[in-house]
């Protein structure tokens, strides 16, 4: 937080740990998991800390307990022990809804979105009749917006939202092309960096280092809108990440992901 | 800052494991003679009934035994691997049977500062007294939270709420609460990190 810019993953790590974070929260923090090394180290740190909790009671099993793990292991190894907990119909239906809730919010998300852009596409038709001196300006920038529209209208994008915790916190929606293979990052409550620093996005994947991709900066009410980033050509990538890197942007993070989200499907 | 590397999981859990990985059922036992107390305590605790926490137990090595060759000892030790899949089961169960009200009930009951009792058992054997020594260690880092940040902890860790389950129970704020929680488990995990990991209790 030194230069007032969110870093706020590393406080969920508890209360990942303890399950006490909301399916969001706990999304965002698994993507940036994946790829910050500190966050793993802590996590480990608070899962062993769990674990010396379970000594806090006194209590001791019965003695035939175990001999009743043997049979159930004897059970297990004949093949008649039931399948593994969690597999089940209940289990699946879960998942499928969670899954179906959140196409629901994305969808709603990339309507609202559309709509927004669709209004920013009138207000500059109208300022081309009145600024004629502007008009070549202003056609470029609506026919990019026009673009992002088409992008994020595009039946098969998908679209992740990434949320910091907080009142006002850092969001940043990523609309994911997969047949162009192209990015857009649209940011709000995401104030900007000095000069010093930039923003990155990174792609990540489902095994192996992240990919770096764009470096960008926000405006003062902290939207930003970054068009048309390209996925590298053979990467499948699985979700999305921002880091805080110096001015020019970095290989590997140099600091713990901020914002992260997966593709819906990926994790 | 750099920080020392977690110490790793002692051989013997790892190699336990991956004997049980590999079928054999002797080393399971081993895992059970080594870590069943504290899992029958931590099942019994959030379960409420003897009954309940065997069973819990008992599934919960089941689970190992079919999720050995999965188990990654870079990510931690076979306990906190362990205590994982048995809080977790123990907390899906009493959703299940929407206990949850009268689990807080008989907790208190039993313990009005919610965190722990000593046990009243006296010690039979080595293990028995180092288990004792370590639970009383916790006790102590446990009883070093304030009485709001231990009853946080104890919401999250035996009642499985979430921050803002937490945060309405208690009628505090919901920032309040993270705060509190996470304050309370990095104050905790101090306490406990030379205690961490691969000896058997």
């Amino acid at each position: 937080m030194s230069d007032g810019t969110p870093e706020t993953m590393r406080d969920l790590v508890a209360g990942y740990s303890l399950g006490a974070l909301t399916p969001e929260e706990a999304r965002a923090f698994e993507a940036a998991l994946a790829i910050s090394p500190e966050l793993q180290r802590d996590l480990q740190e608070f899962r062993e800390t769990n674990a010396l909790l379970a000594l806090a009671e006194g209590r001791t099993p019965p003695a035939e307990l175990k001999a009743r793990l043997r049979a159930r292991i004897g059970q297990a190894k004949a093949g008649t022990l039931p399948g593994r907990p969690g597999s089940g119909p209940a289990s699946d239906l879960g998942r499928r809804s969670f899954t179906l809730v959140v196409m629901g919010a994305g969808l709603a998300a990339a309507i609202l979105v559309a709509v927004m852009l669709s209004l920013k596409v009138r207000s500059l038709n109208s300022a081309l009749g009145e600024r004629s001196a502007e008009v070549s300006r202003i056609q470029r920038d609506l026919a990019a917006r026009e673009a992002t529209l088409n992008a994020i209208l595009e039946p098969a994008t998908q679209l992740v939202t990434m949320v910091a915790p907080g009142e006002t916190p850092p969001t940043a929606q990523v609309f994911f092309d997969p047949r162009k293979r192209t990015v857009i990052v649209h940011t709000f409550n995401l104030r900007p960096v000095s000069a010093t620093k930039t923003y990155q996005l990174w792609f990540l994947r489902k095994k192996g280092n992240p990919i770096p991709s764009q470096v960008f900066n926000t405006e003062a009410d902290g939207r930003g809108l970054v068009q048309a980033i390209q996925v590298p050509a053979g990467e499948e990538i699985s979700g999305f990440a921002l880091t805080i890197e110096p001015t020019g942007g970095s290989p590997q993070p140099t600091s713990t992901p901020f914002l992260a989200g997966f593709l819906p499907g990926t994790k | 800052m750099a920080t020392p590397p977690l110490p790793l999981p002692s051989e013997s859990d790892q190699s336990l494991l991956e004997r049980v990985a590999r079928g054999d059922d002797s080393a399971l036992e081993r895992l059970y003679d080594n870590y069943s107390a504290a899992l029958y305590a931590v099942a019994y605790r959030i379960s409420g009934e003897r009954s309940d926490a065997e069973e819990i137990v008992l599934d919960s090595f089941a689970q190992a035994w079919r999720d050995a060759p999965r188990f990654q000892a870079s990510r931690g030790s076979a306990i906190a691997w362990l205590t994982m899949i048995c809080r977790s089961r123990a907390l899906d169960l009493v959703r299940a049977r929407g206990r949850r009200a009268r689990v807080v009930t008989n907790a208190a009951a039993a313990d009005p500062d919610g965190f722990p009792g000593m046990g009243t058992a006296e010690p039979r054997t080595d293990r028995d007294v180092e288990r004792l020594e370590r639970r009383k260690v916790v006790a102590e880092a446990l009883m070093a939270l304030t009485p709001p940040q231990r009853e946080a902890v104890q919401l999250a860790y035996y009642e499985g709420l979430s921050h803002s389950e937490i945060a309405e129970r208690l009628g505090e704020p919901l920032g309040t609460v993270k705060t509190r929680v996470r304050l309370a488990m990095q104050r905790l995990r101090d306490s406990l990190r030379p205690y961490y990991a691969g000896q058997a209790v």
